[in-house]
């Protein structure tokens, strides 16, 4: 009897275990179909059907199913077992007689009720699930949204199907086989993010650098396909049924399939073009910053500025080049920096805004130093990244020493006089002799201040000179310890003062001219009378003003150096030299009026030098003239004669038209729209294919609406000249003499 | 009036003539043998008789007429209804015949009293046929469309071709469209409904060969309504070869020859570095040797660029040999020159200047642009040919020497243009001026034709010119007779009837080949009509007496022969009767 039981029990699982497969098959039946409905992929749906299957698998473990899991679960749910099942399991000769007798009742009652239980499984949860599953991928093909999710279309539009036509004279013996399947699969650069595209669109427009790879196949079985452009024409690997070719992206053009049926009848597609997109370079836009910023040296010298760079493919690298220059001239020194962005920079962002803020002060510049930058970008283009740089920017810290060589950066010479310069020289030694103050002793202060005022009396009294003043006299340096600058000592020139000496070599011509205007005319020194002041002065009014201002500004310098405050008198030398500067800069004017004449060439005396070492020279050399559309030309020419019904189409002819296709296409890559119709019009003439007038017509238009006007160029006119001509003109001649 | 006496059926006339005299013979014998010599003359005469009747009936002679046709009117294309209203109104017996008509009696025209023409008239090819009749001719409306058309029909690449015309009564808003061959607009004009309207249409030709533009008329709507030939030869350019001899090398010299040298031409430099040296440069040439201005080494040349202080240094002999060389060979010479040049040009140039203010005008040509010049202009004399102008001064220009042409421009540093941006500028100006002054190569023999145009099935005069007699030419393969001109012997006249339309050709060896087009019928109507007018105004300008022409000859009746027949045979029946 425990065999019966058992049976039952053993049959119970099988059942059970059966169930448990219908519903993993359930689940992964309905996931793939869910699948295969979105993506048509068949080979995906495999995929997806195994791997939820293994998983259902596993949750389920229909093969782990124990008997001992059968009895339990049949004792829960059939209570008239009496929780006695397990006694179904045991052998008959082990289990004492009550056992037997209770292993007995439970297999009778077992088999009055086994079918009153149903297995433990979610049979019904699996089918609506599935059902579920099947439903939404319906839904998702009916509204099309699987065609967005796909990668791959189902099949290409109908204008992008590849229309072939025989090539040949004679028509095919057998039917044209037709395109089963075409795609064009563009795997552009990593760098570019993109991934692949897919289209049956053979036109491409990809970017430079991307693989392209053409997959075709034939409803019926063909001997060979190529494909045609510009440079050759190339054989297609056939790999199942599929023809494929893979090429990388360089340039843009043209090309066309080609395939020979197995009875080598030829067929030639359409042209497609390809356009290979340039990677641009980033574009650099500063805002805030004027290309040239000053700072005075005691400004706060901050420039702060930000930038926008936008890539079409990210942005690899944008950094700010700094140049920090030193000195001038021949002493110029570089100093070169990488500077960062203030804000973070973020690797293959298109579009990015960047600040910067700079401050001069921490870029140890100093008066006089120049700093200029520019923003350099790179992008992400592999192997040789697009760099594009902004323009430069500069910066520079004035330096108030070397203000007064405004002259001589624009001029070989220095036409001005020297001592301009002594003012500039004041100021530095003013602004020395303050710095020194503390540890100078006070006499030593003082006259060292009153030195100073005396180099500037005499700075005056020469520029006073320039502007026609007379002068005033001796000018000693009037040292206060020493002398009284009202009593002139007569025993100064005598006395050979060293102290004084320098003084008296500058200023002794003065004195004696002086000493003489007084003797020719005493009068003159009230009279004030310096003549006509336009020839005393090289100065126009404008500038004599200034200079009169500046004289006035001198003279407050010095009385404040000959008071011993040369602080309250450094304001005054400063903008002293602010005027003299203007001045310099308007004198200017006169000097650019001073021209170079060079001395008149002697007509008798030129070619006459020694001319041993100057030889003759010949030189012969071809130039060939180029002519880009010279097919175009004669393909036009041919044409006509071809439209006019003389003749038909030779050998020579298609290779003709082949050339001139070629110099089409060169012009058809930069437009286009223009011309390919053109070309391709042009292309199928090369073809053995019949032609006629209609389409002669229409590629002869394309070609001279191409042809790009001839460039200007003289010829041989061809004229008739008779016997009447030349009579005639004898005649004339005659009777003009 | 013609003795002789016509048959209608003359090829007969010996038969029938070999069988009447036997059937004569038979009669007479007949009538002797029957009744011996009894009035045998009668009989004979009889039988005579009625053979002639019978040989008449079989021959049918005709005679000339004896009256006038009367008054007709002869319609062409194009007549008014008015005048033929009123014709047929004053003369009611007038007769109407359409000259299209292909059966038309033209015999009976030519007897005619007087012949009236309506409308365009006779084809010039047929007027022939008018005279000595008396014709009166009254055209009809002048027609519309395009007139008058003139054009070049042999080109060179970069030419313009240039369409000029008259169009008569145009409608407003109708378009006058110049189209490239495959149909490609080129140019167009809107006629503004005047009576007259010129207008103008040009394009670029770019290719070298036989092609037809064609000039189309199209209505508001774009019907095109007129489609006319214009047939253009173009041939390629003919490479120069430039000498240019300077006295020290210039910039102006340095652009001129890369400029030709780089279009292809031959040049030749040779500039003075120094006295006693000089330098050569051979573009597209071998090595030649640039002796002195001699005839023989000026041979090779088509220019000769040479700067004012060259030829101011000539000596007697060179300026000879040059001048030779520009007389006899029709050598071109560009002087280049400078400001003593325009004060003493120097005896061998004929060019006189005169003193201007500016330094820089602007040519007529490219107004927007300044060109600095030298400060004078051409003063103009007779036989000076300008090539650019600046309002009424000419800015450059030539005078013809025998064959050649010297010339030269006021226009200083042209080289500057080319600096500025505008190389297309300097290109086109130095092609004006050496194209103008430079040899012509002169065409051995050359297709000339009487008509602008030529029709399909009409007679096509021509008119070969060539220097190598006597010529052959062939169309088809068929050798075409020529007549020699008398008073000039190397014009060789033809005639031929083309049948095909499209560019056809004559062949002369079997080197050249004149091309020519024949239009087809219809074409050009307007103009056509216009023409035709013109002719039969002139033609018929003149006096015919009425009924002067050759007087019709006209079948006698041949019952009159069949009337004598049945006598003579009913009297030499009757006769025997009778005794």
């Amino acid at each position: 009897m425990s065999g019966t039981g058992k049976d039952i029990l053993v049959r119970f699982k099988r059942r059970w275990e059966m169930r448990l497969w219908v519903e993993v098959f359930l689940y992964s039946m309905g996931s793939a179909l869910l699948i295969w409905i979105i993506s048509s992929g068949f080979l995906l749906t495999i995929v997806v059907f195994i791997i939820t299957m293994g998983i259902f698998s596993l949750i389920k473990k229909p093969w782990d199913l124990g008997l001992d899991r059968v009895s339990s679960y049949l004792d829960e749910n059939l209570s008239s077992l009496e929780y006695s099942s397990g006694l179904l399991l045991l052998p008959g000769d082990q289990i004492s007689g009550l056992a037997r007798l209770q292993q007995e009742r439970t297999s009778h009652r077992l088999e009055a009720d086994i079918n009153k239980v149903k297995p433990k499984d979610d049979l019904l949860k699996a089918v609506i699930i599935s059902a579920c599953l099947v439903l939404i991928g319906f839904l998702i093909h009916i509204t099309g949204i699987s065609g967005k999710i796909s990668p791959s279309p189902v099949s290409p539009a109908e204008g992008e199907i590849i229309v072939f036509k025989s090539a040949d004279s004679i028509p095919p013996e057998i039917p044209q086989p037709l395109i089963k399947d075409q795609q064009v699969v563009i795997n552009y650069p990593v760098y570019s993010g993109k991934g692949t595209v897919t289209t049956t669109n053979m036109n491409i427009k990809a970017l430079e650098g991307s693989t392209v790879t053409w997959k075709l196949s034939f409803d019926s079985k063909v001997d060979s396909v190529s494909m045609e452009s510009t440079g050759g024409r190339y054989k297609m690997k056939l790999t199942g049924d599929i023809y494929s070719r893979n090429a990388v992206l360089r340039n843009s053009g043209f090309y066309n399939f080609r395939f020979k049926d197995i009875l080598g009848a030829s067929y030639v597609s359409d042209l497609y073009s390809i356009e290979a997109v340039r990677d641009q370079s980033p574009l650099i836009e500063v805002e805030g910053i004027r290309p040239f910023i000053s700072f005075d040296y005691n400004e706060e010298k901050r420039i702060f500025f930000s930038v926008v760079i936008a890539d079409d493919f990210g942005i690899g690298e944008a950094v700010i080049i700094a140049t920090v220059t030193k000195g001038t001239g021949e002493s110029v020194k570089f100093r070169e920096e990488q500077l960062n962005f203030d804000n973070t920079f973020t690797r293959g962002k298109n579009n990015i805004q960047l600040k910067k803020e700079i401050n001069l002060d921490n870029m140890n510049m100093e008066p006089g130093d120049e700093l200029y930058f520019y923003i350099r970008a790179t992008d992400l283009k592999t192997p040789q990244p697009n760099i594009s740089r902004s323009d430069t920017y500069f910066a520079v810290v004035r330096d108030t020493a070397s203000i007064g060589f405004g002259m001589e950066s624009t001029l070989g010479v220095d036409l001005m006089p020297d001592y301009f310069r002594s003012q500039r020289q004041l100021i530095i030694d003013t602004e020395k002799l303050i710095s020194q103050r503390p540890s100078l002793p006070k006499p030593k202060f003082n006259a060292t201040s009153n030195d100073l005022g005396f180099d500037q009396k005499s700075l005056r009294l020469k520029y006073g000179q320039f502007m026609g003043d007379e002068s005033e006299g001796p000018v000693t340096e009037n040292r206060e310890i020493e002398d009284n600058e009202d009593t002139e000592d007569p025993l100064a020139e005598f006395t050979h003062d060293h102290d004084g000496n320098n003084e008296h070599n500058l200023v002794t011509h003065d004195h004696d001219d002086e000493e003489e205007d007084e003797e020719k005319d005493p009068l003159s020194e009230f009279l004030h009378d310096h003549g006509d002041p336009e020839s005393a002065t090289l100065f126009t009014d404008n500038i004599r003003s200034k200079i009169r201002q500046a004289l006035d500004i001198m003279w407050d310098a010095e009385l404040h150096l000959r008071l011993y405050e040369p602080e309250k008198s450094l304001p005054f030398q400063y903008k002293a030299l602010a005027l003299l500067q203007e001045i310099k800069n308007s004198a200017r004017i006169y000097v650019h009026r001073i021209g170079y004449d060079p001395p008149p060439i002697k007509d008798d005396v030129r070619l006459t030098g020694k001319i041993d070492e100057v030889s003759g020279f010949q030189k012969t050399e071809n130039l060939e003239k180029d002519d880009k559309y010279g097919y175009m030309r004669r393909a036009v020419a041919r044409l006509e004669q071809l439209i006019g019904g003389n003749g038909s189409i030779t050998q020579g002819d298609g290779q003709l038209f082949e050339f001139a296709a070629n110099e089409l296409a060169q012009l058809a890559i930069e437009t286009p729209g223009q011309y390919l119709n053109t070309l391709q019009e042009l292309k199928w003439l090369t073809e053995e294919r019949p032609a006629g007038r209609p389409q002669w017509i229409e590629v002869q238009k394309g070609l001279l609406r191409a042809l790009p006007s001839p460039d200007p160029d003289a010829g041989r006119r061809r004229v008739s000249s008779g016997e009447l001509n030349k009579l005639l003109l004898e005649e004339l001649e005659r009777n003009e003499q | 009036m013609n003795n002789k006496i016509n048959f209608l059926n003359d090829p007969w006339f010996w038969p029938v003539i070999i069988v009447g005299v036997i059937l004569l013979c038979i009669f007479l014998w007949k009538e002797y043998t029957l009744s011996g010599s009894r009035r045998i003359l009668l009989k004979v005469i009889l039988s005579v008789l009625a053979v002639i009747a019978l040989a008449c009936i079989a021959l049918k002679p005709v005679i000339p007429t004896s009256d006038t046709s009367g008054k007709i009117i002869l319609l062409t294309p194009g007549y008014e209804r008015e005048d033929l209203d009123s014709l047929r109104k004053t003369h009611s017996a007038i007769k109407v015949l359409d000259y299209k008509d292909p059966e038309l009696d033209f015999p009976y025209i030519q007897n005619a009293e007087a012949v009236y023409i309506l409308g365009n008239g006779v084809p010039q090819y047929e007027l022939y046929r008018f005279e000595k009749i008396p014709a009166i001719y009254i055209p009809g409306t002048s027609p519309t469309g395009v007139v008058k058309v003139r054009f070049s029909e042999k080109n060179v690449v970069g030419d313009d071709l240039k369409i000029q015309g008259l169009y008569n009564s145009s409608h407003a808003g109708h378009r006058l469209i110049l189209q490239a061959p495959g149909g490609e607009g080129l140019d167009s004009v809107v006629l503004n409904g005047g009576d007259k309207q010129p207008f103008q249409l040009r394009s670029e030709l770019k290719v070298a060969g036989e092609f037809v533009y064609n000039l189309i008329e199209k209505n508001d709507e774009g019907k095109v309504l007129t489609n006319d030939p214009v047939p253009v030869q173009v041939q390629e350019k003919m490479g120069l070869r430039v000498l240019i001899i300077n006295n020290f090398p210039t910039f102006e010299t340095k652009y001129l020859k890369n400029f030709l040298a780089e279009a292809g031409h031959e040049v030749v430099v040779r500039s003075q570095i120094t006295s006693g040296r000089f330098k050569y440069e051979y573009f597209n040439t071998n090595r030649k040797i640039i002796g002195n201005f001699s005839r023989e080494t000026l041979e090779g040349y088509d220019l000769l660029i040479v700067d004012a202080a060259t030829v101011r240094a000539l000596e007697k002999s060179q300026s000879a040999g040059l001048s030779n060389a520009i007389r006899l060979d029709g050598l071109g010479v560009f002087i280049q020159p400078d400001e003593n040049f325009f004060i003493s040009p120097g005896d061998l140039v004929n060019l006189k200047f005169k003193r201007q203010r500016n330094d820089e005008l602007s040519l007529d040509d490219w107004p927007e642009i300044n060109f600095s010049v030298f400060p004078f202009v051409f003063d103009l004399s007779p036989g000076f040919e300008n090539i650019h102008t600046s309002g009424n001064s000419a800015i450059s220009g030539y005078m013809r020497n025998g064959m050649g042409r010297i010339g030269t421009s006021v226009l200083s540093n042209t080289f500057e243009l080319f600096l500025e941006g505008n190389p297309e500028v300097y290109k086109e100006i130095w092609t004006e001026l050496i194209e103008q002054l430079s040899k012509r190569e002169n065409v051995p023999a050359q297709l000339e034709q009487l008509e602008q145009f030529v029709f399909q099935n009409e007679p096509y005069h021509f008119t070969i010119r060539t220097q190598s007699p006597p010529p052959v030419i062939t169309n088809n393969e068929r050798v075409i007779p020529l007549a020699q001109d008398v008073n000039l012997p190397e014009y060789w006249k033809g005639r031929v009837w083309p049948r095909e339309k499209g560019w056809s050709q004559f062949k002369e060896d079997t080197t050249r080949v004149y091309h020519y087009y024949v239009s087809e019928n219809g074409s050009w109507s307007s103009l056509i009509s216009q023409k035709t007018i013109k002719n039969n105004l002139r033609y018929f300008d003149r006096r015919v007496e009425g009924g002067e022409g050759t007087l019709p000859l006209e079948p006698i009746n041949p019952l009159w022969f069949y009337g004598l027949f049945l006598i003579c045979m009913g009297s030499l029946w009757l006769e025997p009767k009778l005794t």
